[in-house]
């Protein structure tokens, strides 16, 4: 089998475009593998030329002893999944925890409101503890993937563990949140309008909502194309 | 000798050639294949990820710095990595004294 698969004339360029093409995490994170991949290819490549192969063959030569492309893209994919992961946990667990700070003390403004439906109080309890507990959650994920990742044979499991918890304990949360918000539409809208800090706080609320479901999906995905072969596909 | 007469003892090799010196990875699979004397050709590809998680593990260290004019990621070994290096070592001696045991047992008989 091809060392470059389905890539036989790749040069060095070509080699890392297509490695780049496979590679999700943090952007920087990314960015370092390719520079260093890039480093090393080159300095194959001057070897060969020092011993006497023309530009193009070294680099040939350098791609074709560096590896298959998918079985180095995996290898190389597991750790930025832990990256992504660690960078999804972490903000995850701080951004739930100020949002909890944040709306208490928005409604904690308005003491004067009292008129809500029983059902409201239960909802508020349940949004805390869904946030709470997922932003708990994140923080033993963080945990392992950053002071025992060498215990963990597999640590893309725990990365996509970690997206998909968040995934669902903030969508959870916002959804619980959302209901709230409709039964007791009047209170909430009384609390919005009456601070522009309020109103600022909601904003960052959907905000935050929004990054966070976006990081959670980077890592369910990163983690996805890190993890082995498919039945099928041996990689060489 | 080929890659898989390697497989489980790359990240040993890899922390033992960065014990003198931090290096960058081609200057690992150089090291190697010097101390070596060319027996041991790693496969390159995967000395990249290799560095990877041993510095996730947090026996490395790499950043960025200029080497002969070139930026490059270069490795260090950490305490952790120190440690982790004796016990691979002491593994590898218990292991060679063990099959050592068995095959030399066979050579001096015959």
């Amino acid at each position: 089998m091809s060392t470059a698969e389905g890539f036989p004339e790749l040069d060095v360029e070509g080699y890392v475009h297509h490695l780049g093409q496979r590679l999700r995490g943090p952007g920087r994170a990314r960015r370092d593998v390719l520079q260093e991949v890039r480093d090393g290819l080159d300095d194959a490549s001057d070897a060969h030329a020092v011993q006497g192969a023309d530009r193009r063959e070294a680099e040939r030569l350098a791609v074709a002893e560096f590896g298959a492309l998918d079985r180095i893209a995996r290898e190389l994919q597991r750790e930025l999944a832990v990256r992504q992961a660690r960078w999804t946990a972490a903000w995850s667990a701080l951004a739930l925890v100020l949002l909890w700070l944040l709306w208490d003390l928005v409604w904690a403004s308005r003491p004067d409101l009292g008129g809500a439906p029983p059902v409201v109080g239960g909802l508020s309890r349940l949004t805390d503890v869904l946030g709470l507990s997922t932003a708990a959650a994140c923080l033993a994920g963080l945990g392992l993937l950053q002071f025992r990742s060498s215990l963990l044979g597999r640590p893309e499991r725990i990365a996509s563990v970690v997206g998909r918890l968040t995934l669902c304990g903030v969508g959870a949360a916002t959804t619980t949140s959302l209901v709230m918000t409709v039964v007791n539409l009047r209170d909430t809208a009384a609390v919005l309008t009456s601070a522009p800090l309020n109103g600022a706080v909601a904003c960052f609320t959907l905000a935050g909502v929004g990054a966070l479901v976006v990081s959670g999906r980077r890592c369910v995905r990163a983690a996805e194309l890190g993890g082995p072969a498919p039945a099928g596909r041996p990689t060489p | 000798m080929d890659a898989e007469a390697l497989r489980g003892h790359l990240e040993s090799l890899v922390l033992a050639v960065l014990e003198d010196e931090p290096r960058h990875g081609y200057a690992v699979i150089e090291a190697v294949r010097e101390r070596s004397a060319g027996a041991l050709a790693l496969n390159t590809g995967s000395v990249y990820p290799a560095l990877r998680r041993l510095e996730r593990d947090g026996f490395v260290r790499g950043s960025w710095s200029l080497v002969d004019g070139r930026r490059r990621r270069t490795y260090r070994l950490t305490g952790a990595g120190e440690a982790e290096l004796a016990e691979s070592r002491q593994r590898w001696r218990r292991f060679t004294s063990v099959v050592g045991g068995v095959l030399g047992g066979q050579g001096a008989t015959g």
